[in-house]
Order: structure tokens, then C-alpha cells, then sequence
């Protein structure tokens, strides 16, 4: 009897640290084939390069965390004189501000779906966006879709005018696998 | 003979995690924080699980190999110590974490990131190969 009482301690430690460790580092993988589009009269395009992390657990959305960054640099609107336009100090600053940023801070369920609150960084100005939440599972591949609004003013993207909307449809599907 | 390697295993975790808790915590008082990334809770349970999971693989090379089970096991964990220098090197701090550590310190301080990680990852090692003769008395 007296034994076994060590490879059960040992058991036990090694169970018990393991969660503490992964716990920290359950994050998701984001998969290739993602899209970040923005639509509006015109233009219309999308942000081919992101990175960054993801964790995501239904039963404890305590834990949910989106954590995004964008390459203001990959814009494509196809068409080479607007993505050179959009880098311009005037619109995006992509040369002071490479990057957009999404870090959230909270994840509550909203009827079927999810809503995530966190700060949307661009150009330099950071503004709380409540973003909803689609999660489509299948298998070990969770994908994360959505639809927003933004206004491009408030965060000093270009100036008012007739041509290029204020507001522009933000639309997302990310799909990712657990690590 | 498990009693032993899992008392070494055990107070080889509990000698690394003091060790490398005072260290994190001189290091991010007098160089740059990044408690943010790695805090004591976290350093512990990795120095628990890394020592316990090298008592039972001794234990194991022990048994299998007999003799020549320490040699390959200790070559076997300083090879592996080594190796695992990679992940502090590859490993990107998340942006969220970014920004705050930026607020902290300064905007860069993550290329001092593996500076700051790199030796803990030898202390269980070091810590298994100095508690070793306590525990397995050679005449």
C-alpha cells in the first residue's frame, strides 16, 4: 500500500501542474484562409496580413480573449493607386502606425452568438467597439465570423467627404484549430 | 527506489522555483519587468512539473538501463535544457501584453525577453545535479 503512495504524489503534482501550465498557454491557432474585408460604396477591400493570439472556451468565457493585430501595410483594394493612397499620412499613416489593433476585455453571450467588448487601435486612437460574435465548430477547428460598423472619422482616417463614405462595413471570419 | 527519485524530483522543483523566482523578481526590479509574462505561480508549477517528469524518466532509465541509465539520463536532461533555450527565442509575446509591457518599460523591451528567460531554463538541471548525492549516496 505505502508504494503506491508516490507515483500516486507524482501523478497528482504532474496533473496539477500541467493545468496551471496550460491554462496559461491553451490559446488557439489562427488557420490560414482568414479574412478581415471592408465594404462601403467605395472602396471596398480587405487586410491580408494578421496575427496574433486567441482563446476561446464557451464554458468559460471569463478566459475568452482576442488579441489582434492587422498590417495596415497589406491593404488591398484592388487597385495599386488606392492601397498606395490608403498608406498616406492623410489616411491610415501606415509609416507612424503600422499597425490596427484589437484587444479585447470582455466576451458575453449575446442569444445565440457571443458579443466581445475590446479597444480598437487605429492610426494612434483607441475607441471601445463592441464587436459581435458568430463560433461555428467543427472538429477541432473553431471559426470566429462577424460583421461591425466603423466610422472611419473618429479615428482620423481621411477627412469628410462625398467620394469615400464616413461609415464602412467591417466584415471577419477567422477560423482557427486548438495548439 | 521511486521514494527517492521523487523526493529529489520534488525538492529539485521546489530549489529551481525559489531559484528562479528570486531571480525573475531581481531581474524585473533592477532591469526590465516582465512579470506581466512570466509571474511565480507560473515559474513554479513549470519548475514542479519539469523536475517531476525528470524523476520518473530517471526512475524509468534507471530501471531499463541499469547502469548506464545516469549516464544517458543526465545527458538526456542537459541536452534537453539546452535544446530548450528555442522556445524563450521563438516565443511571441501577445499584443495585448505587448502594449502593457511597453507602459512598463519601454517600446522594445521585448528583444530582452529570452535574455531574461534563457538561464532559468537551466535551473532545474543545475539544482537536479547538486541534490543528486543527498539522495543517492555514493561511498
Amino acid at each position: 500500500m505505502k508504494k503506491i503512495i508516490y507515483p500516486i504524489a507524482a501523478f497528482v503534482l504532474l496533473v496539477g501542474t500541467a493545468a496551471t501550465i496550460s491554462g496559461a498557454s491553451s490559446n488557439l491557432k489562427i488557420s490560414d484562409g482568414y479574412s478581415i474585408k471592408f465594404e462601403s460604396k467605395d472602396p471596398t477591400g480587405e487586410f491580408k496580413v494578421m496575427k496574433g493570439t486567441l482563446k476561446f472556451d464557451e464554458d468559460d468565457l471569463a478566459s475568452a480573449k482576442f488579441d489582434l493585430s492587422f498590417e495596415v501595410a497589406s491593404i488591398s483594394t484592388g487597385n495599386g493607386m488606392k492601397n498606395k493612397k490608403a498608406l498616406t499620412a492623410e489616411w491610415f499613416d501606415a509609416a507612424k502606425h503600422p499597425q490596427i489593433t484589437y484587444v479585447s476585455s470582455k466576451v458575453e453571450k449575446s442569444g445565440n452568438d457571443y458579443m466581445v467588448t475590446g479597444m480598437l487601435k487605429m492610426k494612434g486612437t483607441s475607441k471601445e467597439y463592441k464587436v459581435p460574435l458568430k463560433v461555428t465548430k467543427k472538429g477541432k477547428e473553431l471559426t470566429f465570423a462577424g460583421s461591425f460598423k466603423v466610422n472611419r472619422i473618429d479615428f482620423k482616417i481621411g477627412k469628410k467627404s462625398q467620394a469615400v463614405p464616413d461609415v464602412m462595413n467591417i466584415s471577419y471570419s477567422i477560423p482557427s484549430t486548438q495548439n | 527506489m521511486f521514494k527517492r527519485y521523487f523526493f529529489l524530483g520534488l525538492t529539485t522543483g521546489i530549489v529551481a522555483a525559489a531559484g528562479s523566482i528570486a531571480y525573475s523578481s531581481f531581474y524585473n526590479q533592477n532591469l526590465f519587468d516582465f512579470s506581466l509574462v512570466v509571474g511565480p505561480v507560473m515559474i513554479l508549477a513549470t519548475c514542479l512539473f519539469i523536475s517531476i517528469v525528470a524523476a520518473l524518466v530517471a526512475w524509468l532509465f534507471d530501471k531499463v538501463l541499469k547502469s548506464w541509465g545516469e549516464f544517458f539520463f543526465n545527458s538526456f536532461f542537459a541536452v534537453g535544457s539546452m535544446a530548450s533555450v528555442l522556445l524563450p527565442i521563438n516565443f511571441e509575446i501577445p499584443q495585448g501584453l505587448l502594449e502593457q509591457l511597453h507602459a512598463v518599460n519601454f517600446e522594445g523591451v521585448e528583444m530582452f525577453f529570452p535574455i531574461f528567460a534563457i538561464p532559468m531554463h537551466f535551473f532545474p538541471v543545475l539544482s537536479w545535479f547538486a541534490l543528486k548525492p543527498l539522495f543517492f549516496r555514493k561511498r
